[in-house]
């Protein structure tokens, strides 16, 4: 890394409000995680309880359903951020426009949308029955909670995506074209890897986002499609199991950590690796 | 069909747009040439290149490569090698990685006989000692070298060259411009070099094309292009050259002709004569006009006196802008002049212009 005083002068502010509203809460909640919640003694009982298949399968789930969602969100953003990026200015516009309207919407309000539509006789559920699925109840599924996920998450990426692309000279491609490289070899060789960045960055997005969804698995995941933000809030506010909520929490941001860093490794480019 | 022949542009025709048009272009190029394409920007060059390439889609007319018509292939089936004037390199390929691109992709080599292939080119081009190094790690003029590599590994027919040089600075640019020259010779592949750099072109190619607004102005020699330009517009673009306003011209003896100049001056001239155009011009390239001793001589042909205006010394020569004497005051004609350096500008009271040296023109046809 390159940078001198300036350049750590300048993160001073976003240091100092991360710092007082991120890091020492985060510090307080770790305490509250070994607190026992009868007697406000040390225990590791929080995190034991979390090792039961319950909880466990809550926090698989979580990651796996997050995975899903922003693969399929990195499947469909691609093309669409692609021709956003190669847009006039004018279309460019308008197209950037029509991909950030719904993070405008409420979460609450789409997911109410989607569960208009899920529900065993809306719309969806309907088309899936006169597919011949009989027994289709879309409401309380995984398809419901992947789907409003992807919905959710698709702008980040898309956006995430287009900015790598913009980036990325027209005349390369048309360099690869000139190599003989057919358009399908021009995506592969040329434009894919140098969108590395983007990827990288709306997987992050996207998967943060996801896994740390509340709403959405609410609304549309019924009793059997939990994720744990809702074990959290129902520790906190319905069990009032606060550091029972603070395990739990730990073990969320200590996974997601994890599998951010690992990603970040994964996605360093050649350069960065030996430099 | 001449089996000569490498590209053929059978009046092709491109609108870009906003009323500009590119054509109808005519142009056949023969195997093994150095060919330039020259014009001031904007003027279709570079459009024309694209066309060439299957970059951008040719309105009417026909692009044949070697007598097969290629117009309707796209860009990746073309085999034809293109330089960009950015370069375009990969910039996460490495100078080797770069070069094996058209191989990997044309994928009809085996992978041995690919790399040996490609070692050999970055061979040619002065470059196996940095072939590990990505493009960020290279100078504009090693960039350079891969640019042309990646395109000439694959062997391709004709080269299409984008204002190669035109990002590198001076000193360098002239050492590539010989490097090109000669791996063109060696290679004996056609080359296409689009430039707004007349020396460049005059330098460097077998003929020269020179475009102006969408139209071929002329094509022909270095040579004849400078000494007998087709038009004003040829006059003026290819080196600067003095174009005195005609108010008439008639034949002199020897088949010369002789330009009454709107100040009332008569001048000699047998440097070529083109008659299209309503109005017409002389032109004479500064080089051509050489300061006059008049003790030296008595009667010469074409010897005007002059005030010198002002004079700029430019190392090896001196620019000198000088007005021919008249008594007619409305008009006096103003001529650039180069002197060389061991004489003074302020001695200069005549000049004289070799009949040769001076070309009739006319209006752009």
């Amino acid at each position: 890394m390159k940078g001198g005083r300036g350049s750590l002068l300048s993160v001073l502010p976003y240091a100092l409000i991360a710092g007082a509203l991120l890091v020492i809460p985060a510090l307080g909640v770790l305490q509250l995680s070994f607190q026992d919640p009868a007697t406000a003694g040390f225990t590791l009982a929080n995190y034991a309880r979390i090792l039961d298949s319950y909880y466990l399968s809550i926090i698989l789930r979580t990651v796996k359903l997050a995975l899903l969602a922003t693969m399929v969100e990195l499947a469909i953003a691609f093309p669409l951020a692609y021709v956003l990026a190669r847009a006039a200015p004018g279309p460019k516009r308008i197209l950037t426009l029509c991909v950030m309207i719904p993070l405008m919407t409420s979460v609450v309000v789409k997911s109410l949308g989607w569960y208009i539509l899920m529900t065993d006789d809306g719309l969806l559920s309907l088309v899936a029955q006169s597919l011949g699925v009989h027994d289709a109840s879309l409401s309380g599924s995984t398809f419901a909670v992947v789907v409003a996920l992807v919905e959710f998450g698709l702008p980040f990426m898309v956006l995430s995506l287009a900015t790598a692309i913009e980036k990325i000279p027209r005349n390369l491609e048309e360099a690869a074209l000139n190599l003989h490289a057919s358009p399908v070899f021009v995506f592969w060789h040329v434009v894919l890897p140098l969108s590395r960045s983007g990827i990288l960055s709306g997987f992050l997005l996207c998967f943060g986002v996801s896994a740390s969804a509340y709403v959405i698995p609410a609304m549309l995941g019924g009793t059997k499609v939990k994720m744990a933000a809702q074990v959290v809030y129902e520790d906190v506010l319905v069990a009032f199991n606060w550091p029972g909520a603070a395990a739990v929490s730990m073990v969320l941001l200590i996974a997601l950590s994890l599998i951010l860093y690992i990603s970040l490794l994964a996605g360093r480019t050649k350069n960065e690796a030996r430099s | 069909m001449s089996r000569n022949i490498a590209l053929e542009l059978k009046s092709v025709v491109r609108n870009y747009g906003k009323g500009a048009v590119v054509g109808p272009i005519d142009l056949t190029v023969n195997k093994g040439e150095f060919i330039s394409l020259l014009g001031p920007s904007g003027c279709g060059k570079t459009t024309m290149l694209r066309c060439i390439a299957g970059f951008e889609s040719v309105d009417s007319g026909s692009v044949l490569v070697d007598g097969i018509d290629i117009t309707k292939k796209p860009p990746h089936r073309r085999n034809i090698g293109l330089v960009f004037q950015s370069y375009a390199l990969f910039p996460h390929l490495t100078a080797r990685e770069n070069v094996r691109f058209g191989l990997k992709m044309k994928n009809e080599m085996p992978k041995a006989e690919a790399d040996g292939r490609v070692r050999e080119v970055l061979k040619m081009v002065g470059l196996e000692h940095l072939a590990d190094r990505y493009p960020g790690q290279l100078s504009g003029g090693q960039q350079q070298r891969v640019a042309i590599a990646r395109s000439v590994v694959l062997n391709p027919p004709l080269l299409l060259l984008d204002e190669p040089l035109s990002n590198l600075d001076f000193k360098l640019r002239v050492q590539m411009r010989d490097e090109l020259r000669s791996l063109q010779r060696r290679l004996g592949t056609t080359f296409i070099y689009v430039t707004h750099d007349q020396t460049e072109a005059l330098a460097m190619s077998d003929r020269v094309v020179v475009l102006s607004q969408g139209k071929i102005a002329q094509v022909g020699t270095p040579r004849e292009i400078y000494q007998a330009p087709a038009n004003r517009f040829v006059a003026d673009f290819i080196g600067a050259a003095n174009l005195l306003k005609t108010d008439g011209i008639e034949p002199a003896p020897n088949g010369d002709v002789r330009a009454t100049l709107e100040s009332g001056h008569q001048l000699l001239c047998a440097g070529g004569v083109r008659t299209e155009g309503e109005h017409r011009w002389v032109a004479v390239r500064p080089e051509s006009v050489r300061a006059f001793k008049s003790e030296t001589s008595e009667r010469a042909q074409n010897v005007f006196s002059v005030t010198v205006l002002s004079s700029t010394f430019c190392g090896d020569k001196f620019e000198v802008w000088v007005e021919l004497d008249s008594t007619e005051k409305q008009s006096k004609p103003r001529l650039l002049m180069h002197l060389p350096p061991d004489q003074r500008p302020e001695h200069v009271t005549a000049v004289r212009i070799d009949p040769a040296d001076a070309a009739i023109v006319g209006e752009e046809a």
